[in-house]
């Protein structure tokens, strides 16, 4: 699009056409589209950078490590002490799942925040993106829920103590509150990292078009930056604890 | 080589109950990191709920053909399981914040301790 290159002018680059997808290998399967875009390409940039970092890093596997390894053990013992703490001694078992996840959601979050111009694209500022990771853990985390306790799973949304007059009404909430979860799930990552880079656009937008006082929205900028790399990181992090509260439910029920 | 190793292995035993220690007095400031990521859930959960009980009613009603009964009532509860979400929420905070006053972990000033007298 022309806007995008309207900042020496009075014209605004559109804040929205960084969301935009962009085929870079149009291809189709049975009337899907499965072309490779900009969104694919991150993603797998993502994955791409994160496992020659850990390789690389833990290649020469001291027993003191150096800085580089050191940065591979701290995100390891990070999410772990996380996973530990809120899903106990049964959910050591997903750990892998949990720390590909929180690798994943963070390095996308964090390539996004790369100024590559044109080419810049942050995937998980895609609902479609965000809410496919959610369902994904959402269904999983349902069926190791009715793996390990069969249909006593249902219990989950009957709790105990509740009179039985009171069912017909709790039962529904309880279910609703339970399709909650993929939904505010997906939507708090999507929503934040959307919000952020439009935000960081407009002020960009307006930095260029005022000219001289332009000055003003790009001193914003910087703590808006920042900001917005911190939120980058926090929601990563908070992907990565529900997905672990929300399998700690269906390994321990009797939280509820 | 290996004995240098097992030198590095009796060090770290000696040195990694004061670690574990260390990691203990630690802990209020990896609750409140917690803490940020869950107050973060609050909104979300909240609208989250609403929206899901809404759109349910509204698919009853277009099956059964009953609208808008299904859409009410499902908003409703919908309502009230957001609202669920948000309290379930606020409890798991401020329980495991009682828990860490309790053990002289954390310090929220005098107006904060439970005393309302609520037999929770």
């Amino acid at each position: 699009m022309a806007t995008a290159q309207g900042n020496d002018g009075a014209m605004m680059p559109n804040p929205m056409h960084q969301f935009e997808i962009q085929r870079y290998i149009p291809w189709e399967i049975g009337g899907v589209d499965v072309s490779f875009t900009n969104s694919s390409l991150f993603m797998v940039l993502a994955v791409v950078v994160t496992s020659t970092f850990l390789i690389f890093t833990m290649r020469g596997h001291q027993l003191v490590p150096g800085r580089l390894q050191s940065i591979s053990e701290l995100l390891y013992e990070f999410v772990r002490n996380m996973v530990r703490d809120s899903t106990g001694p049964k959910g050591e078992k997903y750990f892998p799942f949990i720390f590909s996840l929180f690798i994943f959601v963070l390095v996308i979050n964090m390539l996004g925040m790369l100024p590559l111009g044109h080419y810049s694209f942050t995937p998980t500022s895609q609902i479609i993106v965000t809410f496919a990771l959610a369902a994904l853990i959402f269904v999983g985390v349902t069926l190791i829920g009715f793996w390990k306790h069969g249909i006593g799973y249902l219990k989950l949304f009957a709790p105990s103590g509740v009179p039985w007059y009171m069912l017909p009404i709790i039962i529904p909430i309880e279910i609703i509150s339970y399709l909650t979860r993929p939904i505010s799930l997906s939507v708090r990552l999507f929503a934040n990292m959307m919000v952020g880079h439009t935000l960081l656009k407009v002020l960009g937008g307006f930095a260029g078009a005022l000219g001289v006082a332009g000055i003003g929205p790009l001193l914003l900028m910087v703590p808006f930056t920042g900001l917005e790399i911190l939120v980058a990181f926090l929601q990563a992090f908070v992907f990565a604890v529900l997905t672990s509260i929300y399998l700690n439910d269906a390994l321990n029920m009797h939280d509820h | 080589m290996k004995r240098r190793l097992d030198d590095v292995g009796a060090r770290l035993n000696k040195i990694s109950p004061q670690h574990e220690k260390a990691l203990q007095n630690g802990a209020p400031m990896a609750t409140k990191r917690q803490s940020i990521g869950r107050a973060l859930r609050l909104g979300t959960d909240l609208v989250a709920g609403v929206a899901v009980g809404t759109l349910i009613g509204f698919w009853l009603d277009r099956w059964f053909d009953t609208s808008p009964l299904c859409f009410i009532l499902f908003f409703l509860l919908g309502t009230a399981a957001g609202l669920l979400n948000v309290f379930r929420t606020a409890r798991e905070l401020q329980e495991k914040q009682m828990d860490l006053v309790k053990q002289g972990k954390l310090d929220l000033g005098k107006d904060l301790i439970d005393d309302d007298n609520d037999k929770r």
